[in-house]
Formats: structure tokens, sequence, C-alpha cells
């Protein structure tokens, strides 16, 4: 494990906040994405200019850190158990920015059991959501227990653009801490229900009886 | 959506499925005009989320005749710019975003939307900065497409 490594999955919305700003405070960054960048993306995805559509999200990505001076290196791949090893095996900390469900999961289930502090970061329509985990604090299955069967998309639902780079702001902000080992946060979700409706809340959370974090520790 | 290319139907599909903004915000966003002090980190990450959502008009104000250098080096800006006039080069990164804005430097018309961060910095952590420059930009994002006032 290299204390310096983090990976990002997801390099689109909020995996481009978090991979610049991670990258910028000197993190090496691996990010993960098996999409192309698409016009829909641009009135969020900033990290990408119109020249990049038809580009590997992770690959361009990686390209725009670099050009900041940064170091990445893109993959087109998604997170699954297949794959984690391979994508976050070396990693100081996981964070997702993904919009899939099952894959902030995935991460969840995989940092646990690799003893990985981990963060998982969501946006859509006017709110969003931080979670930060460690080894040792609630989960984020003590909360959200099993993925949702069906769950809304930026796609069906929508998103106000530059809300993404605000929660990005936070989720990159948590896992700096959590790589400088500050766990001051795990175990913590910061909520921002609706920015029409004010500001972001921060929850502490307890371990949930029966979760599987509880009774492996 | 009438009165949009396809590409901005496409561009825009997110903002337009929002139950506050549709395509009459989009077409408010679209025509509105905000001067941006960006002479900090944070302002100009806002500068390019209100770019990306498709504010019409972006007068970039404040000390950005300075040369490009340091920790202004950074997103949206690249190590490439160093050297450059921050306002210049600030101008042609934001152009990269889209298509439909129009970027200039200087001094705005009267009755632009303002956006002006205090305390804002060259050298404020980017993931600060994506923090309260994204908060700032959605906040006057959505004032604007829903009407708000200035």
């Amino acid at each position: 494990m290299d204390t310096r490594r983090i990976t990002v999955i997801g390099a689109g919305g909020l995996g481009g906040p978090i991979a610049l700003a991670l990258a910028d405070a000197g993190a090496a960054v691996t990010v993960c994405d098996p999409d192309v960048v698409e016009l829909s993306n641009l009135h969020r995805q900033v990290q990408f200019v119109d020249a990049d559509v038809g580009a590997g999200k992770a690959e361009a990505l990686a390209r725009a850190i670099a050009a900041r001076g940064g170091v990445a290196r893109g993959v087109a791949a998604r997170f699954e158990p297949a794959t984690a090893a391979a994508l976050a095996g070396d990693a100081a900390v996981v964070v997702d920015g993904s919009d899939d469900p099952a894959t902030k999961f995935a991460v969840a289930d995989w940092a646990r059991a690799a003893g990985r502090p981990y963060v998982i970061a969501a946006a859509l329509r006017y709110g969003g959501n931080v979670f930060a985990g460690a080894p040792g604090h609630a989960c984020y299955r003590c909360l959200f227990e099993d993925a949702p069967d069906e769950a809304p998309s930026c796609g069906d639902s929508g998103v106000l653009g530059p809300l993404v780079g605000w929660i990005g702001g936070v989720a990159a902000a948590a896992a700096l801490r959590l790589a400088g080992g500050d766990r001051a946060g795990a175990g913590t979700i910061w909520v921002l229900d609706d920015l029409r409706r004010g500001g972001p809340r921060e929850l502490r959370l307890a371990r949930r009886a029966g979760c599987a974090c509880a009774e492996a520790a | 959506m009438t009165g949009f290319t396809p590409a901005q139907v496409r561009r825009y599909s997110r903002h337009v499925l929002l139950p506050d903004i549709g395509g009459v915000g989009q077409a408010r966003l679209l025509a509105a005009a905000v001067v941006i002090d960006a002479g900090g980190a944070a302002a100009r990450i806002a500068a390019a989320y209100l770019a990306a959502a498709g504010v019409g008009r972006i007068w970039l104000d404040g000390d950005l005749a300075r040369p490009v250098d340091g920790a202004a080096a950074r997103f949206p800006l690249a190590a490439g710019d160093r050297g450059r006039p921050l306002g210049e080069a600030l101008a042609r990164a934001l152009a990269g975003h889209n298509p439909d804005v129009a970027i200039a430097v200087g001094a705005a018309p009267a009755g632009a939307h303002r956006l002006r961060l205090d305390g804002d910095a060259d050298d404020r952590p980017l993931a600060d900065a994506f923090a309260h420059g994204g908060a700032a930009a959605a906040a006057l994002a959505h004032a604007i497409a829903t009407g708000g006032a200035r």
C-alpha cells in the first residue's frame, strides 16, 4: 500500500473535482471509469472540454491532471470485486464518485474487507451526500444496509451542474483527512438535502447492530 | 425545448430535467450576464462551472493583468498558462468548456449578476476551492434560472 496513492472510482461530475483536488494536494491518483465523454456530461464535468467528447473519461481526466503537474493514471474499467485489487490494492484511501449504487456498495464492502478508509459521494438534482468510513467506525451498510433495486440517476432526474463541484470538494477534503491519518470524520455523513432549503448537515453515525462491520470487529 | 439546437438539448439535458429549471430556466441562463471577481481559486472554479452551465456572457474582473504563476496555475488554468496574463489565460480556458458562452475581461455592463467570494486567494486548497466555488456557482445558477433577484 502506498500512503500517497488514492484510487478514485468514477471520472465524471464527482470524480473530476475529487481527482483534481487530490492530485493538487500531492496524491498519486488512480482513476477508473469505463465510459466515454458525452456532450450531456459537459454541463457539469468541468475537467473536460468539447474536444474530449468521445474520449475515455478516465484517460481524459488523467491527462487533465497531468496538465496541472499532477500524477495520475487512468484506467478504463469498472470497479467490481474482480477488478478491485488491481485498481485499489495499492491505495491508502478509496473514493467513490460513481453514479451507480451497486458500485458504491462494492467499494464499501471491499474497503471494509481490506481495512482501508474510504469515501463515498453522491449528487442528484439539488442535493448530495458524502460518507467517510474507516476500520473501527460505522460503515456505509450501517446506514444504507443494501443497494436499492432501482435508484434515480442524473440521466433521468437531472442535476444542477455546479452542485457536483460542491459535493466533490467536500469528498476530496474528507479523503485527504483520512489519508493524513485523521479518523475524526470516520463514520460521518455530510448531507446536502436540497440547496434550495438550506446548507449541509453533518451526521455522526453509530454502528448498526447486526451489520457485518460490527460482527467483524 | 423550442429555440435550442440539437447540441444544446443534449448539453443541457440534465438541467432541463430539473423541476425548477426546465427549458425556460436554461434559456434564462443562456441569456444571463455575470461578472466574476476571478482573483482567487474558488472564484475561478465557480467561473468554470457557470460557463459549463451555459451562462451566456461572463466578464472576468479583478487583479487579472498579472502573469499566471505559482498557485494560480491550477485548475481551471494549467501549467502551460504560466507567464500569460491571468485574465487572458482564464478566458481561453473557459471558452473551451462551452461554445455557447462569450467570455470577456474587463468592465461588465450594468445589470449583470455579480459573483464575488470574500477571502478567496490563489493558494486556497483545491478541495476547499471546489466546495466553495461550486456552492457559490450553484446558488447563482439556480437564482438566475428561476428568475431570482440579483
